[in-house]
This record gives C-alpha cells, sequence and structure tokens, in this order.
C-alpha cells in the first residue's frame, strides 16, 4: 500500500466517522437535527457555501471510487507479464500463471484433492503464488506441502520464464480418504 | 483487403504451431456470434496502420497446452504469424503481439 493511497484512506475513513456521528446524534437530539437542516438550506441558498459543498462532495466521491477500485485490485495482479521480441510483445496472462500453479500442484502426487491458486505481486519483478487446498487426510502436511511448493515454483520458473518469489501453500480442508475411492 | 481476411490467416497460422490449443475469444466477439453475426478469425486483432495501409499489427490470445514452455511457444506463433501473413497478403507485418490468455491440460481437451 503507498503512502498516497493509505492517506486517502484515512481522509475517507475519518470523513465517514464524523458523518456517521453526526447521523447518530440526528437521531437522539432533535436540536442537531434543526441544526443540520438549516446548515443544508444554507447550502442550496448561498453561492459560496454551494461550491464548497459541491467540491467536498466530490472529493468525497472520488474518495469512495478509489477505495472501490484499490479493494478489487489489491492482491490481483495488476499488470500482465509482459516482454517484447523485435516481432512484437509476448503477454503472459494472470489465468495462464493460476492455471499452471493449479496443474502442477494437482500433478505433484501429494495428495491434493482440489485447490486454488492465486497469483499476487511481489517485490521486484518477481511473483508471489498462493494455493488454498483441499487434502486427503492421509498425508503428512508438511513434508508433502514443502514438495508441492517446490513443484509449483520449478514449473511456474520453467514455463513462463517469470522469478517467483515465494509459494504459500493453505491446507483449508482436509477430507477423508475414504471420498477417493468413489471420486 | 478486410481485417477478417488477414485475421483468418493469422488464426490459420497460430493454431498451426504446436503447443497451441486454441483461440481465446472476447466476450465482445461471442457477443457478437450470439447476435448471429459472423466473425472471421477468432482470437485475432488485427489494426491497420493509419496513414500507411499496408502496415498491420496483430494480436493473438491463444491458449497454450500444459507442459509447453510459454515463451517459447509464443515466439513460434509471432515467427509463423508474420511469415504467414507477409507470405499470403502481401501485407507488411509490423508487430505481432501474442497474449497467452490460459493453459489447457491434454486430457481437458480430449473431453
Amino acid at each position: 500500500m503507498n503512502q498516497f493511497v493509505r492517506f486517502a484512506f484515512i481522509v475517507f475513513s475519518f470523513v465517514l466517522a464524523v458523518f456517521a456521528s453526526v447521523f447518530l446524534l440526528m437521531m437522539f437530539n432533535d436540536d442537531v437535527l434543526g441544526g443540520m437542516v438549516q446548515l443544508i438550506i444554507l447550502m442550496n441558498q448561498q453561492t459560496s457555501y454551494r461550491i464548497i459543498a459541491i467540491t467536498f462532495w466530490l472529493i468525497v466521491l472520488a474518495l469512495c471510487v478509489l477505495a472501490i477500485v484499490y479493494g478489487i485490485m489489491s492482491g490481483r495482479l495488476r499488470r500482465t507479464r509482459i516482454r517484447s521480441t523485435d516481432i512484437g510483445s509476448i503477454d503472459i496472462g494472470v489465468d495462464a500463471i493460476e492455471s499452471i500453479a493449479l496443474n502442477s500442484a494437482k500433478s505433484a502426487q501429494c495428495g491434493i484433492k482440489t485447490a486454488k491458486a492465486r497469483v499476487a505481486p511481489s517485490k521486484g519483478d518477481k511473483i508471489s503464488i498462493q494455493i488454498s487446498a483441499v487434502l486427503y487426510s492421509d498425508v503428512e502436511v508438511p513434508v508433502m506441502m514443502t514438495k508441492v511448493q517446490d513443484r509449483v515454483k520449478k514449473d511456474i520458473e520453467r514455463y513462463t520464464g517469470i522469478p517467483v518469489a515465494q509459494v504459500l501453500v493453505r491446507v483449508s480442508r482436509v477430507e477423508p480418504v475414504a471420498a477417493r475411492v468413489d471420486r | 483487403m478486410s481485417q477478417g481476411f488477414v485475421a483468418q490467416y493469422a488464426a490459420e497460422a497460430a493454431m498451426q504451431t504446436p503447443g497451441v490449443a486454441g483461440l481465446e475469444t472476447s466476450s465482445a466477439v461471442s457477443l457478437k456470434e450470439a447476435i448471429g453475426v459472423e466473425h472471421e478469425g477468432k482470437g485475432v486483432k488485427v489494426v491497420f496502420h493509419e496513414g500507411n495501409e499496408e502496415l498491420v499489427t496483430i494480436t493473438v490470445y491463444p491458449i497454450v497446452y500444459f507442459g509447453n514452455i510459454i515463451p517459447e511457444v509464443a515466439w513460434n506463433v509471432q515467427e509463423r504469424v508474420k511469415e504467414d501473413v507477409e507470405k499470403y497478403t502481401g501485407l507488411i507485418v509490423d508487430a505481432v503481439n501474442v497474449h497467452v490468455k490460459g493453459v489447457k491440460t491434454r486430457e481437458e481437451g480430449r473431453k
């Protein structure tokens, strides 16, 4: 999170907090309600107040949009990997990287039932990969997951040429082995 | 020379490259197909240069089979598309951009 976004979030939450408390007070106290109504009327009638109000609301709106965009974008790789040759550029999409990670994790023969992969940018030009997996219950988790990490890292570096900073494996659930037979 | 005409050659050339499973159609194109409009050359974008009609930039969106080294496949696609399009249409290909959209395992492809 860079400095500017952080600052914007602080301002945004502060404004939100002020409004929340004012509205709460309005519910319990008629004087505050009257004051707010008067303020709103004032805003509509006088040009100088109106300009201030409009700029203020525009800023708040911009902050809202920023918060939404940041919430959606964070954690996800923003731009895909581009390298250019003399003919044109080669671009490997996030989906492609994710599905390589998924495939190599599943084909590692480490008792992974299902998995989800997620690619995030890391320091430098590297990427970090998060895998959350559902395992079978006959798995020695630390040993096997080390194997999975190794394999995923190696496979992605080999197939895409993108250096991998880290592979995080999260075991989210364990299924009984019996399920393996009737799958 | 229409865009679709060039795109068809490019799509064919890309499909013939070893390791390419298919081309990803964009959502706009699938929408067009759903309406019933025929779209030539799926998964390829052809842009003619303004002012100079002889120069084209082609963008391909392939899906690659799992187990291939993606940069290598992409280079092959670039070379093949450039060569074929220049040979058959006589246009000058300025750039071939490859945007790998996904990876497919062979078993998935067989289904």
